[in-house]
């Protein structure tokens, strides 16, 4: 995790006749990041996605992918990034195996790997028994999960994912959960777009907010709560007879605020870092006390997302 | 070398749908039950004329001249007809579909998503040509057609099916629509096969120099059949003119051989001789030479036709394809001709980052 950074995004513009897409939009991406894209319709999350894959140019601003210009060098941008849209395009009368191999024969896979590799994402995505299906016939989720596999085709190091939930049931939203987290143990980047903010919490390692075609907010989860709040709310659960010392450990050594003490915890806010809560719990146990609970109560994505952004219009 | 992804899936499933055999079945039913009637009508017509005179027109060669070219004639109309049909929909319906995106995204080049549009749609029509071949090689045995002709004419109908592939492929690449795809196609089919030849009867009527309208065999040029297909195909099987060879009066080519007869400085007589139908053989045609320059007026003045129409041809599948992979490129390559004015709907982008 955080080897470097692999996009560059730096005060990009795209304007669609007078509508401006993307407005001096500024991002960074680091490698083997989960990075949530959140906003609301139409706030420039596919048109960034887009510039970024090479889809479609830009009107200013600097891009790059592993270090090439998506303007200047697409191809050497699309042998480093997989992309799915938020749609499924479909062929009539190919199969789930001729559909991937198809798009590995275009993503220059050698004609002699190709099955390997067809069988393979298969498995990854578990349909391995709809090898032979139409995919014409297959459910939404099955089509999301065989999208995946095309955007794998080519073994990216950047997976791109423009709503990928979109229209998923749960069971499906959770399958897809999975695999991403399962992307994430192999190394690749991911850049996930949603608007169904719990579809990002608890996957995405950070964060991109954006707003009317601005990067209103960038950074890593934790990073993001902690400049929005000033501080973490934490709930310390420990033996009775040691909360006291907690307390005056927590108040002399910690900068804890606000600390209410219940019967068999303390509640607080701790200022800074993951790295400050990771010292401060450190300290406790140093000093003998026997933490039996240490839970970070996060804000969730929404209540971030809406403080940012501001209620809709 | 591996074959082009494109040309290899489109070819898997416009084979695997039931229509193609369906279609290919109807195809030459048509073509076959065609050239037989025109047989039997043939026929018919030598015998309520008897066996001398108009009737030797029974003679197995002329009548082997009238379905060769009638045939050809209407395998080039279908082919007029079905390359828009089946070309135009290429790019188009997988931008409808939301693949295109996905071949955009693919590690094929813009050229090579068009070749490969233009090659499968090009093996269905090829296929449809090849297996009227043997239709049209039927006249060869009654005589009156020689083989070279008939591949010239296939070969005519080739370049033609290419040329209106690759406009097709090109409309398709830029049109937002199926609807608008399909039109501007047939617009381009109908601009070459039709408008190519408003153009020249204004051509003949009312510029023709000195006032001579409808005039005489002066040599001059028909610049506006130059990319005409029919007339490339008379040109290809009739040129070069000879007294004896050539264009046979009273067949569908006569009337375009007449054209190239006048730009070569002769002028076909208008009448048929009978002396020369005997034997018929290619014959049947009278010429009276009007020579408008010097040596021998049977020798060509002017190239053939059919070489300058494939000359065209090749300039627009070139230019067309050009267009149409620039159309299917991403990201958009730079506009061609920038507008200089700001529109009233809001600034031209800037593009600044040419300088970053």
């Amino acid at each position: 995790m955080g080897l470097g950074v692999i996009i560059e995004f730096e005060g990009v513009t795209k304007r669609y006749g007078s509508v401006a897409a993307l407005d001096d939009a500024t991002l960074t991406i680091e490698e083997g990041s989960i990075t949530g894209l959140i906003g609301p319709n139409g706030a420039g999350k596919t048109t960034s996605m887009e510039i970024i894959a090479s889809l479609i140019g830009r009107d200013g601003g600097r891009v790059r992918v592993g270090g090439h210009d998506p303007r200047e060098n697409p191809r050497g941008v699309r042998s480093l990034v997989g992309y799915m849209p938020d749609f499924f395009g479909v062929y009539e009368n190919l199969v789930s195996r001729e559909y991937l191999d198809f798009f590995a024969a275009a993503s220059g896979v050698a004609s002699k790997a190709r099955p390997r590799v067809v069988a393979d994402l298969l498995a990854l995505v578990d349909l391995e028994g709809k090898a032979d299906a139409d995919v014409n016939g297959l459910s939404r989720g099955m089509k999301q999960r065989l999208s995946l596999a095309r955007a794998l085709v080519h073994d990216p190091d950047v997976l791109i994912l423009d709503e990928p939930a979109s229209g998923l049931d749960p069971r499906a939203r959770v399958h897809l959960r999975e695999l991403i987290a399962e992307l994430a143990r192999m190394n690749k980047t991911v850049l996930i777009s949603s608007h169904i903010l719990a579809e990002l919490q608890g996957i995405c390692s950070h964060l991109a907010i954006v707003d009317n075609g601005k990067v209103v907010v960038e950074g890593s989860v934790r990073d993001i709560r902690v400049a929005l709040q000033g501080s973490t709310l934490v709930v310390l659960r420990a033996p009775h007879n040691q909360l006291e010392t907690a307390e005056g450990l927590l108040r002399e050594r910690s900068g804890a605020q606000d600390l209410v003490v219940e019967r068999d915890h303390i509640a607080m806010r701790i200022p800074g870092t993951e790295d400050d809560l990771a010292s401060v719990l450190a300290m406790l146990v140093g000093e003998g006390v026997a933490v039996w609970e240490w839970r970070v109560e996060s804000a969730g994505l929404e209540e971030l997302f809406l403080q940012l952004t501001g209620p809709s219009e | 070398m591996n074959m082009n992804p494109v040309l290899s899936r489109e070819i898997r499933q416009r084979f695997r749908r039931g229509r193609a055999p369906v279609f290919f079945t109807v195809w030459l039913l048509v073509v076959g039950a065609f050239t037989y009637l025109i047989y039997l009508a043939g026929r018919a017509f030598a015998q309520s004329f008897g066996n001398f005179g108009v009737g030797s027109f029974a003679s197995s060669a002329a009548l082997g001249r009238m379905m060769f070219e009638l045939t050809a004639i209407l395998i080039m109309t279908a082919v007029l007809f079905i390359v828009p049909g089946v070309m135009a929909l290429s790019v188009v319906s997988e931008r409808e579909r939301l693949t295109l995106k996905l071949l955009q995204i693919s590690q094929l080049r813009p050229w090579q998503i068009v070749a490969g549009k233009l090659s499968s749609g090009l093996a269905y029509v090829l296929l449809l040509i090849v297996a009227a071949g043997p239709v049209l090689l039927l006249p060869v045995i009654l005589g009156g057609v020689g083989i070279g002709e008939v591949f010239a004419a296939l070969g005519i109908t080739l370049v033609t099916a290419i040329t209106l592939g690759s406009i097709s492929v090109w409309m398709s690449a830029r049109a937002k629509t199926t609807r608008g795809a399909v039109a501007g196609s047939y617009v381009w089919a109908f601009v070459l096969a039709v408008g190519t030849l408003i153009v020249l009867v204004a051509e003949v009527l009312l510029i023709q120099p000195g006032g001579r309208a409808g005039g005489g065999p002066d040599g001059r040029e028909f610049y506006s059949v130059w990319p005409n297909p029919y007339v490339a195909m008379v040109s290809a099987v009739n040129e070069p003119v000879e007294a004896q060879g050539g264009v046979l009066f009273g067949t569908p080519f006569t009337t375009a051989g007449e054209l190239l007869a006048r730009r070569q400085g002769e002028v076909i007589f208008g009448g048929f001789d009978v002396a020369a139908t005997e034997p018929f053989g290619r014959g049947g045609v009278v010429f009276e030479e009007q020579a408008i320059g010097q040596g021998d007026p049977r020798d060509l003045r002017r190239g053939p036709i059919w070489i300058r129409t494939v000359i065209i041809d090749l300039i627009i599948i070139g230019l067309t394809s050009w267009f149409a992979a620039r159309a299917v490129a991403a990201p958009e390559p730079p506009r061609l001709l920038r507008r200089r004015h700001a529109t009233r709907a809001g600034p031209v982008p800037e593009v600044s980052d040419a300088v970053a």
